[in-house]
């Protein structure tokens, strides 16, 4: 048995939507809000990294995406480094919500790759709890096999594929 | 067994082989005209004495009463023109018996013999074709028909079949198990009709096939009755105790 | 060299029978003047399809119908048929130009000895009716040429829109009387339509008959769409979708046209199932990185968890009794496959192979289970729920995501060809033989066979 606390779902919800304001994750196609909350406006109107927007972000960390081995959740040291760049900007930035993407390579079955994004999605996460950034401020999604960014079938495009992306609101 | 009987042996089976390579080659005309095309196949017209089976014609006067099995393989006759039905129509209902009667295979034991003898006889056969020293042109007698003449013709039409012998979907299937044996019985002109084909039973039916059974069955029997392979051109004298009464193991089975 | 067969190892067993009669009439040799029917063996068959002949059924009375003219429907009727029967691979329907006209009293009575002029082996014939009732009547009746005898027939009446109906279950009766298979004609399949590049594809769940024919899109592309699956009753499909960018398991209501969620929790739940009667889904759900396999009663209620594993278990899949669920877990290291009770307990691994075993699926026979091997390319295969006697159908770069048509004997999957190129539905019978390109009006992934109609 399984209880969902409606907090929870309304966090996810909510998280969602800001995700859904991200133009790198959800292209086009918004849909429509299907609950009565909206995301957080954090749309800035003037030039230059606002603090705690997602060029600022940018401009302050090592990077927003860590890329993973075949089949593989682990952090590496690499990762980790970004990682750290990560947390400590969002520890600065305590009012930020980020929603953290995990993806796959296309070598691997669609069902199982959408379970591997959502295991490095939550690695990247926990990583990020470790030090420092509240659980309750991330939302994971894994969007498997589904999303790629680089579109050979070749190695080099299959690393930059298996990735996580931590995304901050524009 | 001596060793001079093993080598008359092996030289007659190597004389065989030959003989029936001889055959096969001798049928390579008729093989090879075109099987594709969606038109009446012309086979051989050259011997006038033994009528091709070309168009099959049902046999005048002979009706047996079919055996069991076969009874209970063939559906229902159609019935006239129904008038517009309202609703689906099950199919007719239909009770398979299933006999699976042990088929024996034919397994002569070896038994001694003179090598030399045997093979000149088969030599023979090799030469001058089969049933030459029988075929004396005259009308069907009860003369006894040799069994190297017997073994000549069953292998003329197990060649002469077995192109039409089509799996088709079955292939690669669990029906690959099943041993279809049938009694075909042509009449004199080399004609056959379904009446003249028997089954006698199915051998290797089991749980993971049993549905393919009747289709297997079919498979056989479309073997014996596609005219594209009709009987080829056999001896009149050899009809009677020859090739009047002929059974044929279908085994689909690999041998590897 | 001596006959026309079509493979090799066709001949290799000519030349072997041919041996064996050579020895077995050498062994009869000795016994001279016997007597009693010649005997012998017909050794390996050949597999080729089948001759058929389907003549344009005609009609007793050219009536206009909402579906067109009834002497036209007849002649539609008939290439429906065709093309069903060509597809299956089994058969090999004679050219047009060589079929006959056929007239009302012939259907029962058909010419045989033109028909064998034709080189047909079986006959289908039939007729188009229009009836008072305002609904279309087709009588179907099979033939076998050779032996000069009817096989069955049937008559089937529907509405007029649903005349491809008709056709497809005379195709039906007639490919399960000629091979000894279930029909599957008479189905539908519902798959992810994708168009547009790799990096920004839509994905749309459309659904059409099983020759491509009443294609119709189901989602309009605003969110991802993934696996969807037919209930075995046929009314509702279950699927995924980033609705509101929350990837969730939907439950869509065929007739309606609505949709709801499965179950409403804050994890993404994926690669749902339904069981054979319908009434539950098995699921899968992420929490924490770490998937596990549920189920969920249709009408609600709470999820049952099913694994407890550290490792992904997921493309859980029902056996046709519902008393046991197959599923792939990475548990060992890599991919394989699983079988438990369908309450969860007595797991235990049935792929041993070398590489990686995903998205099984149990056959409707319930006698295989076809799976994707991860190995090199991407291959479909099957094997036994006990895991032995293993087969790979296909070889290609990137071919995945089995499903089973509803007779247990053809498997659809689908191919992704290398680079930014769309993927597309193939099917294979069950044997390795006859892999096929399904057309889809775009790009096609994830199909699911619906239970035959009706």
């Amino acid at each position: 048995m399984i209880q969902f606390s409606k907090t929870a779902i309304l966090l996810t919800a909510s998280s969602a939507l800001a995700l859904g304001a991200c133009s790198r994750s959800a292209p086009e196609d918004l849909p429509p809000p299907p609950v009565g909350t909206t995301g957080p406006d954090t749309t800035p109107t003037y030039s230059g990294p606002t603090p705690g927007s997602r060029a600022d972000f940018l401009a302050n960390t090592a990077s927003d995406t860590i890329f993973f081995e075949t089949d593989s959740h682990d952090i590496d040291p690499e990762d980790r480094a970004i990682l750290d760049s990560q947390a400590a900007w969002l520890v600065a930035n305590p009012n930020v919500r980020v929603t953290i993407e995990g993806h796959c390579d296309e070598r691997g079955t669609r069902e199982y790759n959408l379970a591997l994004g959502e295991r490095r999605a939550n690695a990247a996460s926990n990583y990020l709890a470790a030090r420092g950034v509240s659980a309750s401020r991330m939302t994971v999604i894994s969007y498997g096999k589904e999303r790629p960014i680089a579109l050979g079938s070749d190695a080099a495009s299959w690393a930059q594929n298996r990735r996580a992306v931590t995304v901050v609101p524009m | 067994m001596e060793r001079a009987e093993r080598i008359g042996l092996g030289l007659a089976v190597i004389g065989h082989v030959g003989l029936f390579a001889i055959l096969s080659y001798t049928l390579i005309p008729r093989e090879e005209l075109p099987r594709r095309e969606a038109v009446a196949v012309t086979l051989s017209d050259d011997i006038g004495e033994f009528a091709t089976a070309t168009d099959r014609p049902a046999p005048a006067s002979e009706e047996r009463a079919l055996e069991d099995d076969l009874e209970a393989m063939v559906p229902q006759e159609a019935e006239p023109l129904p008038q517009p039905r309202v609703t689906p129509t099950p199919a007719p209902p239909r009770t398979v018996e299933r006999r699976t009667e042990p088929t024996p295979r034919r397994e002569t034991p070896p038994q001694r013999r003179e090598p030399a003898q045997s093979r000149s006889s088969r030599i023979s056969g090799i030469t001058e074709g089969i049933g030459t020293t029988n075929d004396t042109g005259t009308s069907a007698s009860n003369a006894p028909v040799s069994a190297s003449d017997r073994s000549n013709l069953i292998s003329r039409i197990v060649t002469a079949v077995r192109p039409c012998y089509n799996l088709g979907s079955l292939s690669g299937t669990a029906a690959e198990d099943i041993v279809v044996r049938l009694r075909i019985q042509p009449s004199r002109d080399g004609s056959l009709s379904r009446s003249q084909v028997t089954v006698l039973g199915a051998r290797g039916v089991n749980g993971s096939n049993r549905e393919y059974q009747r289709q297997m069955v079919e498979a056989a029997q479309s073997a014996v009755l596609n005219p594209r392979c009709p009987l080829p051109p056999l001896p009149d004298a050899l009809y009677d105790n020859g090739w009047s009464d002929v059974v044929l193991n279908f085994i689909p089975a690999q041998l590897t | 060299m001596v006959f026309r067969i079509p493979s090799l190892s066709a001949f290799r067993q000519l030349v072997l029978g041919l041996c064996l009669a050579a020895l077995g009439s050498a062994a009869a040799a000795q016994d001279d003047a016997a007597s009693g029917p010649i005997e012998g063996d017909v050794v390996g068959g050949i597999s080729n399809p089948t001759s058929i002949a389907i003549p344009d059924m005609p009609t007793p009375r050219a009536v206009g119908t909402p579906a067109g003219n009834t002497e036209d429907l007849g002649r539609q009727v008939a290439r429906v048929i065709e093309d069903d029967l060509r597809n299956s691979g089994f058969f090999n329907p004679v050219a047009r130009q060589f079929l006959r006209d056929v007239n009302m009293p012939q259907v029962t009575a058909p010419e045989y000895p033109a028909w064998n002029q034709v080189g047909a082996q079986n006959l289908v014939q039939g007729y188009v009716q229009a009836g008072s009732n305002g609904r279309l009547t087709v009588g179907c009746y099979l033939y076998d040429v050779f032996a000069q005898a009817p096989l069955e027939r049937a008559g089937y009446e529907v509405d007029y829109a649903d005349w491809r109906r008709a056709a497809h279950r005379c195709a039906d009766m007639i490919y399960a009387r000629l091979t000894g298979e279930g029909a599957y004609f008479d189905s539908r399949i519902v798959y992810v339509a994708e168009s547009g590049p790799k990096d920004n594809r839509v994905r749309r769940i459309a659904v059409m008959d099983t020759d491509g024919a009443n294609h119709r899109f189901l989602t309009n592309g605003q969110s991802i769409v993934l696996t969807p699956r037919y209930a075995p009753d046929g009314q509702t499909i279950v699927y995924m979708s980033y609705q509101n960018n929350e990837p969730r398991v939907y439950i869509y209501d065929v007739a309606s046209g609505q949709q709801r969620l499965l179950v409403n929790a804050p994890y993404m739940t994926f690669a749902p199932r339904y069981s054979p009667d319908s009434r539950y889904v098995v699921f899968s759900m992420a929490v924490n990185g770490n998937s596990d396999i549920y189920r969920v009663a249709v009408s609600g209620g709470a999820p049952e968890r099913l694994t407890n594993t550290p490792g992904i278990d997921t493309s859980g899949s029902y056996s046709p009794d519902g008393s046991r669920i197959v599923f792939e877990s990475d548990r060992s290291g890599g991919q394989q496959l699983y079988v438990m009770n369908a309450d969860g307990s007595n797991q235990r691994r049935i792929s041993f192979g070398g590489g990686r075993y995903a998205t099984p699926e149990w056959s409707p026979r319930g006698n295989l289970i076809a799976f994707t091997r991860l190995g090199g390319g991407f291959r479909i295969g099957v094997m036994r729920p006990d895991g032995s006697g293993e087969r790979i159908l296909t070889n290609s770069w990137q071919d995945e995501g089995p499903s089973w048509a509803p007779n247990g004997r053809v498997i659809h999957f689908f191919r992704t060809p290398r680079g930014n190129s769309l993927p597309s539905l193939w099917s294979v019978d069950v044997t390795g033989r006859m892999v096929r390109r399904l057309p889809t009006p775009v790009g096609a992934s994830d199909p699911s066979w619906s239970p035959l109609l009706d």
